[in-house]
């Protein structure tokens, strides 16, 4: 950005005003400090830490120490989740199939009292750590009607966990820093095999982590809702939390190119189905757009974009490649049973120069002198978010994918085909237990998310004001998912 | 940054008021806050007493300086605003502050110098500018503050303030130089 003209402007003080001031400046004497009077929010505060900490005492004495520092922390929370609760649902439908003649206890579920204690199960070979709290649970629908058979798995982790899949890992890191603090309370996983929900369900019991809760950057097939259903799991929440996506757009002097998903996977991808035999890839030897359609003008491929190891390039490059990948059944179908080679054919860009890393992933001069360079070079084709577009749509075009352009509408009905949907999902049993999972959850739909933190926001679209709040609806009265 | 040159090695959170080397930040600091001045009102005049009021309100108060809060920097500025919107408001009862550059008439010799001064010209195209875009200018051009800053010091987001500048510059430019396309430049 040339802003000479600006910065020649400053100018250096006079030095004998800086002396005058700083004279005066050591000749003044500092206010003192005034002692500060105990105010009543700090009396309060000191007197929860000291009625906090005669519970604990308390508890300690009676019950003895927990078996883990973290299920000691911890305890604090259940409690008041069960005081929110009234105790009833964070362990009822557990307890249910067990014995619904015994009370729950009111207390911290590492107290001795706990009605998970009164059935020891044996350790699991899995290895559930010792800081995790047996329960009692059926195993499948069919043990539950039994009523007897049951298995040991961990109540809950010991941390708050949020299982991600790749395409939505970082807003749940964004949302891990946001309501962790830093402290790291809440723990984000990437799901690279595509089990998360299995996870979420209780699948891979005993010694399985559940998590609190469970991001995709897709919604959840029938086939994963209705094995949930068949393990006994309990009712899940959906909640969709937004869009990811980006667009193709060039200098609005050289119009549009007529791209369909196809042709843009056919133009960026290291290897593509060798025409002649669709089922073998090769590498990708198009070098002009007319090579890959005939309708399309002779033009060198040139498409630029974020640098393609950078979190956002991996991003677009999977935006744009998958619907182009996905016209190719075999591909599609690797995604079922072999999902490591379908991101490796579908989402990995060519290195030979027609893709070119240089995009702005970021507002300001970089994000400037990238729309400089589409504007000033006809063939190029860059790749940007909607709202790094809307800044610039004096000067740059939009180029539709299979003539459809991103908007509310297309995103919501996935007709856009470089964009996706966001999904969260959490048990609605946690989220009546858990106090940390409606908070987080509801954060989601906070514009807070959207605001700069690292690339945590890049081609995020929040929903509208109407969707939102239906979302909130949703959530305020844990709608069951139902398919 | 001025916290490396104060303690080196430690960042200005951890650092306690007592130690802070007070003569390195005014060196640092007393030229920015002079400059801030310069472009938030586009004049000579008045700058000083505007930056003299602004050290003795830190210096007053800087054993109150909470620097758990904010950086000693953003702390400082933060008097300035402060002292920069409570001249602006008593001044604008009289005259405003913008339109005081166009007035000419009888000026003396240095007004008239003043007013034929790049500063001058930046004021009269800034003069029709938001409040907002304005302070950005005078923050980001006069007190060479980062992003990082003057989102922390105006609530607006680093990303937001780096298109905001952009754009300003982008149209200054194109007035500066006389309708010279930016491109060209």
């Amino acid at each position: 950005m040339n802003d000479d003209f600006l910065n020649r402007i400053r100018k250096a003080p006079p030095p004998e005003f800086l002396r005058e001031l700083k004279d005066r400046l050591d000749r003044q004497t500092a206010a003192p400090v005034r002692a500060r009077r105990p105010s009543f929010i700090r009396g309060l505060i000191v007197g929860l830490l000291l009625s906090g900490a005669a519970f604990a005492l308390t508890s300690l004495s009676i019950n003895g120490a927990p078996h883990s520092l973290r299920a000691f922390v911890r305890a604090p929370v259940e409690l008041l989740a069960r005081v929110v609760t009234g105790g009833r649902d964070s362990v009822k439908t557990e307890i249910e199939s067990l014995d619904s003649r015994k009370p729950v206890p009111f207390g911290p579920a590492w107290l001795p009292t706990h009605a998970a204690q009164q059935s020891q199960p044996p350790a699991s070979p899995g290895g559930a750590g010792s800081d995790r709290q047996p329960i009692a649970v059926p195993a499948s629908a069919e043990a539950g009607a039994q009523g007897a058979r049951l298995v040991a798995v961990p109540s809950r982790n010991p941390t708050f966990t949020i299982d991600a899949s790749p395409g939505a890992y970082l807003p749940a890191l964004a949302a891990a820093d946001r309501w962790s603090h830093g402290s790291g309370s809440i723990q984000v996983s990437l799901d690279t095999q595509g089990t998360a929900i299995g996870r979420l369900c209780g699948d891979g019991l005993p010694g399985g982590i559940s998590p609190d809760m469970v991001e995709l950057s897709r919604r959840i097939t029938a086939d994963e809702f209705h094995t949930c259903t068949r393990n006994g799991s309990n009712p899940l929440v959906e909640v969709k939390i937004g869009y990811q996506a980006v667009l193709l757009a060039r200098g609005r002097l050289y119009g549009t190119l007529r791209l369909s998903a196809r042709d843009i996977f056919l133009a960026l991808a290291k290897r593509i189905p060798d025409p002649g035999h669709p089922e073998t890839l090769i590498e990708n030897p198009y070098r002009t757009w007319i090579q890959i359609d005939d309708a399309l003008p002779y033009d060198h491929i040139q498409v630029i974009g974020p640098a393609p190891d950078s979190t956002p390039g991996k991003l677009a490059t999977q935006l744009l490649l998958e619907a182009g990948c996905n016209s190719y059944p075999w591909i599609a179908a690797l995604r079922g049973h072999n999902e490591a080679r379908y991101h490796e054919i579908c989402d990995t860009v060519r290195s030979d120069g027609a893709y070119e890393g240089d995009g702005a992933t970021a507002a300001g001069d970089a994000e400037y002198a990238f729309t400089e360079k589409l504007v000033g070079t006809p063939t190029a084709l860059g790749i940007l978010t909607l709202p790094m577009f809307r800044d610039y749509q004096d000067t740059l075009v939009l180029n539709p994918i299979d003539d459809i352009e991103p908007t509310d509408v297309t995103l919501a009905d996935h007709s856009y085909p470089a964009g996706r949907t966001l999904y969260l999902y959490i048990q609605k049993r946690h989220a009546r237990s858990i106090v940390m999972v409606p908070i987080v959850a509801n954060g989601f739909l906070d514009k807070w998310w959207l605001s700069p933190n690292g690339f945590a926001d890049w081609g995020l679209v929040q929903l509208d004001e109407t969707e939102r709040a239906a979302m909130r609806a949703d959530l305020q009265t844990l709608k069951e998912l139902q398919f | 940054m001025i916290v490396q040159h104060v303690v080196p090695g430690r960042s200005m959170n951890q650092v306690s008021t007592s130690e802070l080397n007070w003569d390195a930040l005014y060196a640092d600091l007393a030229p920015r806050v002079y400059n801030y001045f310069r472009y938030r009102l586009g004049r000579e005049a008045d700058v000083e007493d505007l930056t003299s009021r602004t050290f003795e309100k830190a210096w007053r108060s800087r054993a109150h300086y909470r620097r758990d809060l904010a950086g000693f920097s953003a702390w400082l500025f933060k008097i300035a605003q402060n002292v920069g919107v409570d001249y602006l408001s008593t001044r604008r009862s009289h005259l405003p502050l913008e339109a005081a550059i166009d007035v000419t008439a009888d000026g003396t010799p240095e007004l008239q110098e003043e007013l034929r001064s790049d500063l001058a010209r930046l004021a009269r195209l800034t003069a029709t500018l938001p409040a907002r875009e304005r302070e950005l200018i005078a923050l980001k051009y006069g007190a060479s503050l980062t992003n990082r800053l003057i989102a922390e010091l105006t609530g607006l987001s680093e990303s937001n303030i780096g298109t905001l500048l952009h754009r300003l510059v982008r149209t200054l430019r194109a007035q500066w130089y006389g309708g010279v396309s930016a491109l060209d430049e």
